[in-house]
């Protein structure tokens, strides 16, 4: 009883802004369009048709074919994919190590937190782009490469975030009794520290899914991302710029769909934000 | 506050440091061999032996380590693989209009995107309020390069106002500059000042809910001199401390629009340099920005401490 009434409170606070629905509907939209990528598109993604290139819209290509004859609705479908997974894959990634390390940093104090929040402060001060730029050129850009970049270069925040919401608890007292009853470290920061500050994280995790989206298709507009014949939109975007002038739609169709998804998804943090951290939700008012 | 400053270069030293020794780690860490991506895979042994000792690949990690840094500090960051020229000579003019693009959007977008937060806090609720944070909320889930393509199709393809490319100081040619620059300009400015606009509203909604504003009121004081003089002057401070962070993510997002651009900035060497496995200019690049951002947090503690006397106790 209590628990359901708990989320029914966290749902009205989620939505307490009537634009966190539409939000949550184009974050629920573009999930389902790539889990059912295969049913849906109505071409394979990389079936090239030379003689078909860069034709219009049909009834049988609904956004036409690129410059390989490639059917671009179904292109901008698996497209959806690309993204969520970078998305999603580096947020969780980040957010792990980040915890961890913020946890570890606060938990311990002296010198290991020194060390690393001097890493946390030379980290920030390289920018994201140049860092995974390096770090492309040496791990390359395979989906799961770019994911492990991307969330890398976006750790040190976390580490931050964590230990500043770390340090107010490991002084409590339930910390000191779990110490006192000889608890290993990892089981005092597993049961008693990560359950009472990890909601920071949750909101940061959520709204950060859609920068790295960001950075993903940039870095794959720039050519260095995503490689081909995997659909991107970043990538797409990319390909199809010799073509804006006569092909608009062949350029501007990828673009809207990552400013749609990532809209969609900020908005959504925002909604977790607000039902998460109630402080923050009157200053949005 | 001098003690306070000198422990703030000092510390900006030392992050130099670490920041140099992993921009040193990439070279270390590539699984390529660095002799055959400096002279290609099809090199005699003869080379390949002569090269490796010039290098200094048979010394151990750390003296490379030194030996590169002590050539850093003088401006030598080696020959840049694949255009066999000191990386300075290459990286160092196209650093320069990055720099000068994203500083310049930094300069228009931080008064004006201070103001529209100024200007949605204060009317917070109204239509304005709603239209100005709709549009910077949309702004900030665009990508750089889509609003830059879209200026491009419009501005230069289809009204052809403005030329789609190029790059001028303006002390070379000013009307040419000017021109060249507007969309670029735009670009940067529109997605830097929505963010400011949106951490400067949050923050002085945050300055409206305390308790000194609530006395100031109760005293009977204006509205406007209370927004003035409390709101204003406790919600604007945290908006200094953005300065650091959003000089990075324009550098960044001045890349993305030089591409759009063809603007000859790092942008297009960095993707070059990638795509050539050019480690030298890669590290050079990861310094050097680096270093730049740095001397902007420096500038951003001093401007904080001048501006928040409270801070240099501490």
């Amino acid at each position: 009883m209590s628990s359901k009434s708990e989320f029914s409170k966290f749902i009205s606070r989620m939505f307490a802004r009537r634009i966190v629905i539409i939000g949550v509907v184009g974050a629920v939209f573009f999930l389902l369009v790539a889990i059912l990528a295969p049913i849906i598109s109505p071409y394979d993604p990389s079936e090239m048709d030379l003689m078909g290139k860069l034709s219009g819209l049909s009834s049988a290509h609904p956004l036409g074919t690129d410059m390989y004859g490639r059917d671009l609705l179904s292109r901008i479908i698996y497209g959806t994919r690309v993204s969520l997974v970078i998305g999603v894959l580096s947020v969780i990634i980040s957010a792990a190590i980040g915890t961890f390390l913020g946890m570890v940093a606060a938990y311990n104090g002296g010198v290991i937190d020194a060390i690393l929040m001097r890493f946390c402060d030379a980290f920030r001060a390289i920018p994201q782009i140049a860092l995974s730029m390096a770090l492309i050129a040496i791990y390359g850009s395979s989906l799961f490469s770019m994911a492990v970049i991307i969330g890398v270069s976006t750790v040190p925040a976390y580490i931050r975030m964590m230990r500043a919401s770390t340090l107010s608890i490991t002084g409590s007292d339930y910390v000191l009794a779990a110490k006192l009853s000889g608890e290993p470290v990892l089981l005092i920061m597993y049961r008693h520290i990560l359950p009472n500050s990890v909601s920071p994280i949750i909101i940061m995790a959520t709204q950060q899914i859609g920068s790295s989206i960001l950075m993903e298709a940039g870095l794959s507009f720039l050519g260095i991302g995503i490689r081909v014949p995997t659909a991107s939109w970043g990538s797409m975007v990319n390909e199809a710029r010799p073509y804006l002038l006569n092909h608009p739609l062949y350029v501007l169709a990828p673009c809207i769909c990552i400013a749609l998804l990532v809209i969609s998804l900020n908005l959504l943090g925002d909604g977790i934000r607000d039902a998460l951290d109630p402080t923050l939700r009157g200053v949005n008012k | 506050m001098t003690k306070y400053m000198l422990h703030r270069v000092l510390q900006t030293l030392l992050i130099v440091v670490i920041v140099s020794f992993i921009s040193f780690l990439l070279v270390s860490i590539m699984p390529k061999d660095p002799v055959y991506a400096l002279l290609g895979a099809d090199v005699t042994e003869e080379d390949y032996w002569t090269t490796y000792y010039r290098l200094g690949l048979d010394k151990p990690l750390i003296v490379r380590y030194f030996m590169w840094a002590g050539n850093a500090l003088r401006g030598d960051f080696g020959n840049s693989y694949a255009y066999n020229m000191p990386v300075w000579d290459i990286l160092g003019p196209k650093l320069g209009i990055t720099i000068y693009l994203s500083v310049v959007a930094m300069l228009i977008s931080f008064p004006l995107g201070i103001v529209l937060g100024i200007i949605t806090a204060v009317n917070r609720g109204k239509a304005s309020d709603s239209i100005i944070t709709l549009i910077a909320n949309f702004l900030c889930g665009v990508p750089q390069f889509v609003v830059a393509i879209c200026l491009l199709y419009l501005f230069a393809m289809k009204l052809k106002v403005l030329p789609a490319i190029g790059f001028t100081y303006p002390w070379v040619n000013f009307s040419k500059h000017m021109s060249q620059i507007v969309m670029p300009m735009i670009c940067l400015v529109l997605q830097s000042a929505a963010g400011v606009c949106r951490q400067t509203r949050s923050s002085m909604l945050e300055a409206y809910g305390q308790d000194y504003v609530r006395t100031a009121r109760s005293k009977g004081l204006k509205e406007g001199f209370v927004i003035y003089k409390h709101v204003m002057g406790n919600g604007l401070i945290p908006i200094i401390t953005l300065i650091g962070g959003r000089l990075s993510s324009l550098i960044g997002g001045a890349m993305f629009v030089e591409a759009v651009f063809s603007i000859p900035g790092m942008g297009m060497l960095m993707v070059k340099s990638i795509n050539s496995m050019d480690i030298p200019v890669l590290q050079a690049t990861v310094l050097l920005t680096a270093i730049v951002i740095s001397i902007a947090y420096i500038v951003t503690d001093l401007l904080y401490v001048i501006v928040d006397p409270r801070i240099s106790l501490t």
